[in-house]
């Protein structure tokens, strides 16, 4: 590996408490793991001179504002903004943060992500049963019946299935890994085994996805404070020190020769912190990946070059990814059996893991790649942390 | 972007000037798509520029409205009162013989029978309380 000094690091990181009830409003959870994070990070309010927020795309600016940094107590920053990036934000905040304390913007910039879709009357079903633009300006996903994101992956899970003769046991084997993961972290929402058969056997949401093909929306917050590499190692938890961020957007293009829902921007995002960290695919240890649906970890192995296009049902299926194979993936059980938090659930399993402090499931960990996307997989951001200050 | 209205009881995309002409042309039964005039790429129907050359000249012209299944769900919930009576239904992703993909129910086919590169012919049908919509049907 080449030397490389890291561009920031992660220095505070906390979550609010996680529920499938409502526990308040989103910006109340949000100030929970802001305050939780400061103080992991061993820092006062009156340190924080950055604010950067991500709320679901779902949700509205009412719902967390920009003067959440008025209800957390915040004074006197910086710099403050709303990420607008849908699922990639999660990691896009932490990259944003990077590039303020590098330009010297900021010292401490607090990223935070909340959501509350689970609120009394309202199911998750219907919270997030919008008709995703799938097909650019046009808008003829609703009059098909083409609603919710669920069926929107399950028409792209259906083709990549096709190009690469793929089964349900091979998102089943995905959905059987996740929860093996999630039986041994305590954070996590699904805590009975889960089988083939049990995968199989859930019902339908949208063919070729059972539910168990579908991830576990809950109310909650994820907190980070991004400082520098310097200030991070006089903190009294293990530094996270990122070497590497990357983007990827490609665009969506409805007509024959491309294939949307088998090459995604991943690959782009990818390349770019591989590049900026010096090192490549196969010196990763672990990787923490959006999974909103058993499909998308498939592609993601292939697209971030962990397995060969096309490769990933079989891998998945051997158990590779799960706990004791060879390369382990969302080892907090992911979005499909911990909890769905959007680009919040990557990043905190990614900073857990990075920092040692994992428990039961903690893997090899001197690289970790940490990816999340938005739309239907259209706009992807990475990075790849270490406890390592130099590479 | 687009938001979403309801047309004689029908979830419907508003209108604006990128979709309009390819959701008017169902009334007449044609399949309205886009096609550049400068390199001849045929596009999918909301284009403001060509993808391929950059063109903003893009035109309106009338495909075969024969294409193949590129891809299909099956939708075991309904997240819309107006689908409530046909679930199980239906969606498929049709890449018309022309190359644009469009997204449409297939008719005339029980969603078992559903394969991925079948050929299928465009049809319209009337939804809700008597809006002509594009389907497809086997060919």
């Amino acid at each position: 590996m080449a030397s490389k000094k890291p561009l920031a690091a992660i220095r505070g990181f906390a979550m609010s408490d996680l529920s499938r009830q409502y526990i308040g409003p989103t910006w109340q959870l949000a100030v929970a793991a802001i305050h939780r994070a400061i103080a992991d990070a061993g820092l006062k309010k009156s340190d924080i001179d950055g604010l950067l927020i991500n709320k679901s795309p779902v949700a509205t600016l009412m719902d967390l504002p920009m003067d959440l940094l008025d209800y957390a107590g915040l004074k006197d920053l910086t710099l403050c903004g709303v990420v607008e990036a849908e699922g990639s934000s999660g990691v896009q905040m932490v990259q944003q943060a990077a590039l303020a304390v590098q330009a010297g913007m900021a010292k401490a910039v607090v990223c935070v992500f909340s959501d509350a879709p689970i609120v009394p009357g309202v199911s998750t079903q219907q919270a997030f049963g919008m008709p995703l633009p799938l097909m650019g300006k046009l808008g003829s996903e609703a009059p098909t019946g083409l609603f919710g994101p669920v069926a929107a992956y399950a028409l792209a899970a259906r083709r990549y299935m096709h190009k690469n003769k793929l089964t349900e046991d091979h998102l089943g084997a995905v959905a059987v890994a996740c929860r093996q993961w999630a039986l041994k972290n305590p954070l996590a929402m699904m805590k009975k085994p889960l089988t083939m058969e049990d995968h199989h056997n859930s019902p339908y949401v949208v063919d070729p996805f059972h539910l168990f093909d579908c991830s576990f929306p809950v109310n909650g917050a994820v907190a980070v404070v991004v400082t520098s590499a310097a200030s991070a190692a006089d903190g009294p938890q293990p530094a996270v020190y990122v070497h590497g961020m990357g983007q990827g957007h490609r665009g969506v293009t409805n007509r024959r020769g491309f294939e949307n829902e088998i090459e995604i921007g991943a690959r782009l995002a990818g390349e770019g912190a591989y590049a900026m960290a010096g090192v490549g695919p196969k010196d990763i240890d672990c990787a923490q990946v959006y999974d909103a649906f058993t499909y998308c970890i498939l592609l993601q192995l292939e697209q971030y070059g962990f397995v060969a296009p096309g490769g990933a049902g079989e891998f998945v299926l051997a158990g590779q990814t799960a706990p004791g194979g060879s390369f382990p993936v969302n080892t907090g059980g992911g979005q499909l059996s911990g909890y769905y938090l959007q680009g919040g659930t990557p990043l905190s399993e990614g900073v857990m893991q990075t920092r040692g402090t994992a428990g039961e499931r903690q893997v090899k960990h001197d690289l970790v790649l940490t990816a999340a996307y938005g739309g239907r997989m259209m706009y992807h951001a990475c990075m790849i942390t270490s406890p390592h200050a130099s590479l | 972007m687009y938001d979403i209205t309801r047309i004689q009881g029908w979830p419907m995309p508003v209108l604006n000037e990128l979709n309009r002409p390819h959701f008017d042309a169902m009334a007449e039964g044609k399949v309205l798509v886009q096609h550049c005039p400068d390199c001849a790429t045929w596009l999918a129907p909301g284009a403001f520029l060509c993808e391929n050359c950059g063109s903003t000249g893009v035109q309106w012209r009338q495909a075969s409205g024969r294409g193949e299944i590129y891809s299909y769900v099956v939708m075991h919930r309904t997240f819309d009162p107006a689908f409530e009576a046909m679930v199980p239904y239906n969606v498929c992703l049709i890449e018309l013989e022309e190359g644009p993909r469009l997204l449409a129910n297939v008719v005339g086919v029980a969603n078992a029978d559903l394969t991925i590169g079948s050929p299928v012919q465009a049809t319209f049908e009337s939804v809700g309380e008597g809006l002509p919509l594009l389907k497809f049907k086997p060919a």
